[in-house]
């Protein structure tokens, strides 16, 4: 059982961009060189969150929605225009080392490893980066690579391996120095089935080993469901439900994707 | 800067890294032997049977190319820029702010990897231009002027203190990405401008006395002239000056590198990105 104490507390966070417009074709490119427009577009609005250690969290929307923007927030990668936001007791927009030791980011298909060398030269240097005596390093990369089912690849150029394998790769470079939060967007993005299963059932291994809280934004029903007992729907910016994964799609069959989904149960809302 | 052991890391990774692009060093380093074989048949045709040219011979204009073409070719920020430039764009630059990780000291530490690799290639194709050289007989030979030693050393730090003030550059230019869709404009005027100011094109010494004296005071000399004269023997009473000088920009630009980051990167907070 999970210490349920909680580890993310946010308050009102607001985030909105400035966004250029123009009018469609030449003419329009014309006019905004002379005149540039700027459309203000809220992306995330009075968002409130309280997660617990261990927790498991999903959080799905349409294209636009706010998810990717909030994982930014949580990751202290963008600070919010308004509102308060404490993890781990720290303020993410400081970007503090305390704080960024503790939690690992993982974008789908924004990779952190070098594209020319093996990955372990990447999880070389990410053992310099989080500091990793050297004996719990080895046991870490020995725990995740046999329990992602990599430890031949560990020396091949990262370049001559499947996306499957390098998503792989990049979740052992997230995991190395053991965080105790990892924000996950899209993880699974452009996987087959079995290379997502496999992350799913490694996601769930290292919850139930370690404690690891997970926040992860997916279109897959699969990652939802199978790892996120509580799910968060953001539309439009703003929450528009917080609570059980199941009671959210009890309806919806297994094979609809999200955004079916929440189109099924929100019906003309989208 | 956070722990300095994490730049050596990066430093070891940039340099195997390069170990993977090893065919493009080569290449790079036989096109310098081009070079310096093209401008070596030029100023044969400009000295056309005269002693001296602006007060040089030609075994001093053919051995100041020698080392000012390898070493000019050392610096290698350029393709970091470029690497990182592309990282904004691309949205990939999360990863640097996800981590514990100094941004700007990463770009230079990967800047120096990446130039150590390039250095060791130069530093072999140079040795082989110089047996090159010797080997076709006493009358090639004697188109060199010998190096000197003591030069040779104090040209160490000049050279590392203009790598320094040049990485700083291409990373105030590769974080305009931050602000600008497409920087290539910026980075192939400062590449003219950069190869032309520090005299790997022509000598500084056949520049107008003003505008050789206006140059010295920049750090792009130390990128090649001034390294060039040194390794000649040239210039060892000037040095004391220069270090000023480069010291001053170096922290000039670092002041200003660490502000321009400051300001623009903020803008990496678009859209999906």
């Amino acid at each position: 059982m999970h210490d349920k104490s909680s580890i993310i507390r946010a308050r009102g966070l607001s985030r909105s961009y400035r966004k250029t417009v123009k009018a469609e074709g030449l003419g329009g490119s014309l006019r905004s060189l002379v005149r540039k427009r700027i459309k203000i577009v809220s992306a995330l609005c009075d968002f409130d969150l309280d997660l617990g250690r261990g927790e498991m969290l999903g959080v799905i929307g349409p294209n636009g929605a706010g998810k990717t923007t909030l994982v930014k927030l949580l990751a202290g990668i963008m600070r919010p225009d308004s509102g308060e936001l404490e993890i781990l007791g720290h303020r993410p927009r400081e970007r503090s080392d305390a704080f960024l030791s503790r939690m690992a980011l993982v974008m789908g298909q924004k990779s952190q490893l070098w594209w020319d060398l093996p990955a372990s030269d990447s999880f070389l240097l990410n053992k310099a980066i989080y500091g990793i005596p050297e004996d719990r390093y080895r046991r870490s990369l020995e725990r995740l690579a046999s329990g992602l089912e990599v430890e031949s690849l560990l020396d091949a150029p990262v370049r001559s391996l499947s996306l499957g394998e390098r998503m792989r790769m990049e979740f052992i470079a997230a995991m190395l120095h053991e965080p105790d939060i990892v924000f996950l967007d899209e993880p699974t993005i452009g996987l087959d089935a079995p290379a997502q299963k496999r992350i799913r059932e490694f996601l769930r291994r290292e919850n139930a080993e370690r404690g690891m809280t997970l926040v992860l934004t997916s279109h897959y029903m699969g990652d939802i469901r199978s790892l996120c007992p509580r799910t968060v729907l953001i539309l439009e910016g703003r929450k528009a439900y917080d609570g059980g994964t199941a009671e959210l799609f009890a309806d919806v069959p297994d094979e609809s994707d999200v955004a079916d989904a929440v189109e099924r149960i929100y019906g003309g809302e989208l | 800067m956070r722990r300095p052991g994490i730049y050596a890391a990066v430093v070891r990774t940039a340099f195997a890294d390069r170990v993977a692009w090893r065919a493009d060093a080569f290449f790079g380093a036989f096109m310098a032997l081009a070079r310096i074989a093209f401008a070596f048949v030029l100023w044969s045709a400009i000295f056309d049977g005269r002693a001296e040219v602006g007060g040089l011979s030609l075994p001093v204009v053919t051995s100041y190319y020698l080392v000012a073409v390898f070493v000019y070719q050392i610096d290698q920020s350029g393709s970091s820029a470029e690497m990182l430039a592309a990282e904004i764009r691309a949205g990939r630059f999360g990863a640097y702010l996800a981590r514990p990780v100094d941004p700007l000291a990463w770009f230079l530490a990967a800047s120096a990897g990446r130039s150590a690799f390039q250095a060791t290639i130069v530093a072999f194709a140079a040795a082989l231009a110089a047996l090159a050289f010797s080997l076709l007989g006493p009358g090639a030979s004697s188109l060199l002027e010998p190096l000197d030693p003591a030069g040779i050393l104090a040209a160490l730090p000049v050279l590392i203190s203009g790598l320094f003030s040049l990485g700083l550059i291409k990373f105030m230019t590769a974080i305009l990405a931050f602000k600008f869709q497409d920087i290539g404009a910026f980075q192939i005027a400062q590449n003219c401008l950069v190869e032309f100011l520090s005299g790997a094109l022509i000598p500084l010494a056949l520049m107008p006395g003003a505008i050789r004296a206006a140059l010295e005071m920049t750090p792009f000399p130390a990128l090649a002239s001034l390294p060039a004269e040194l390794a000649l023997g040239r210039g060892l009473e000037s040095l004391p000056g220069t270090a000023m000088v480069l010291v001053g920009w170096n922290v000039a630009l670092y002041a200003a590198a660490r502000a321009m980051y400051a300001s623009l990167s903020t803008r990496y907070e678009e859209f999906g990105s």
